[in-house]
């Protein structure tokens, strides 16, 4: 046995092994984290609270720069003066509507969208600063824009009712005829409504105020653009209904405290 | 602190930021039959394909955790779906030929498709989430398709942009 020397021990892990184990460790280690923030019922966590303040901040500041008149998109006089008009005439619509309004009132600009195609909502620029609660109703001088339904201090989100989880109670204005609408990508849907409705295209819906008052009754929602022709297993009416709203357009709009 | 590590780290979260909110507020003008592309999720694959799944792990989670605060969604949801495509992204980088348009655009399809049912389950344990039909026909093939499209013009920019260093061992 003499000249034999024995070999090193060999290290546990290869450095192939050790970065792997180390890449594993680090992905297990975000999911669990995302699952604690998933699976956590704390609303509005202070972590929440901070990064909405931090990534909301830029995004007020862009939406004033571009949408104010004097905003980093419209230099020229001319249109400078044309912003300016237009606005004008946006602002003293909404005035209009508040003075009409039996509810107190909080004019909001929007500040956002939805960044992910899941949700149809919109960011307002007022929070729970300024009374802002959950289920406020959101209006325009045309009509319903949603509810809201996420609020943070200076902020909030506003569940539009082309969202799929939105329904609200209707009324056609011209027969009575009560249905529910629900929110279908950019239209809407009007639901229960028997075969032998007395329902037509271009009849005007309104709020029905049936849902324990969320909605107040009497906001105009949209006009149908479309009755389905029934298949013969089919129990109701299959109507698709165009917002009154422009919502892909909406810059200022009033939310209504409700409660 | 080592200000060469720093220095990107602050970068990436501008970059994160700057597509976040640009995807919230002006991108919705560029929306086709009411659906974008998912910006963040291009720079979390390209991240995950140049720099390895560590990178593209830490890079969903930062996304992500952005996204829920923007959306109405539980916080985490977002989080949890890209800190899976970044890493598998990283996964799979060295078993694949990603420097063409056409590659490109196919693998962001298929995250997107792999994101979008990811995203489908998690949203249904919190009856969130429209009907499968729904989600696929209005929700996640337009937007795969979308996304996929732009993804050959980001990687451009993103490469312009020296945002890739060399990938990580292993």
């Amino acid at each position: 046995m003499r000249g034999f020397t024995p070999l090193p021990p060999l290290p546990l892990l290869t450095p192939i092994q050790s970065m792997m184990k180390k890449k594993v460790f680090v992905l297990v280690l975000l999911i669990l984290i995302s699952l604690f923030f998933l699976f956590s019922k704390r609303k509005g966590s202070k972590l929440e609270e901070g990064l909405t303040a931090v990534i909301y901040l830029p995004a007020r500041v862009l939406a004033k720069t571009t949408s104010h008149p004097r905003g980093i998109l419209s230099q020229r006089k001319e249109r400078f003066l044309l912003e300016l008009e237009r606005e004008n005439e946006r602002l003293k619509r909404l005035l209009k509507l508040k003075e009409r309004l039996t509810h107190q009132s909080i004019t909001a600009l929007v500040i956002g969208r939805e960044p992910t195609n899941w949700f149809n909502t919109i960011l307002l620029n007022k929070g729970r600063g300024v009374g802002v609660e959950e289920n406020f109703i959101v209006i325009t001088p045309e009509g319903l824009v949603g509810r809201v339904n996420k609020v943070h201090r200076n902020s909030s989100q506003v569940l539009l009712i082309t969202d799929q989880e939105s329904e609200v109670g209707v009324l056609i204005e011209r027969s009575r005829v009560q249905g529910v609408i629900q929110g279908r990508k950019r239209d809407l849907i009007l639901k229960y409504l028997s075969l032998e409705a007395d329902v037509r295209e271009g009849d005007l819906l309104i709020t029905s105020g049936l849902e324990g008052g969320l909605f107040p009754k009497g906001l105009v929602i949209g006009k149908i653009r479309k009755i389905e022709p029934p298949h013969p297993q089919d129990l109701f009416l299959e109507i698709i209904v165009t917002p009154e709203v422009n919502l892909s357009r909406l810059e200022e709009v009033l939310i209504l405290k409700t409660q | 602190m080592n200000k060469k590590r720093v220095a990107p780290l602050i970068l990436l979260f501008f970059l994160f930021l700057f597509l976040l909110i640009f995807q919230a507020t002006s991108l919705n003008r560029l929306s086709i039959l009411g659906v974008k592309p998912d910006l963040l999720l291009i720079l979390v694959i390209f991240f995950g394909l140049y720099k390895g799944p560590l990178s593209g792990a830490w890079c969903g989670f930062l996304a992500g955790i952005l996204l829920d605060t923007f959306s109405p969604v539980p916080l985490g949801t977002n989080a949890l779906s890209k800190t899976i495509l970044g890493f598998l992204a990283g996964v799979v980088a060295p078993l694949l030929y990603f420097e063409t348009p056409l590659t490109q655009g196919f693998l962001l399809f298929i995250g997107m498709l792999l994101e979008g049912m990811i995203l489908f389950i998690l949203l249904s344990s919190f009856h969130l989430a429209p009907p499968l039909s729904y989600s696929l026909r209005y929700i996640i093939l337009p937007a795969s398709l979308y996304t996929a499209l732009l993804t050959p013009l980001l990687f451009y920019t993103f490469k312009k942009l020296n945002l890739v260093p060399p990938r990580e061992m292993g």
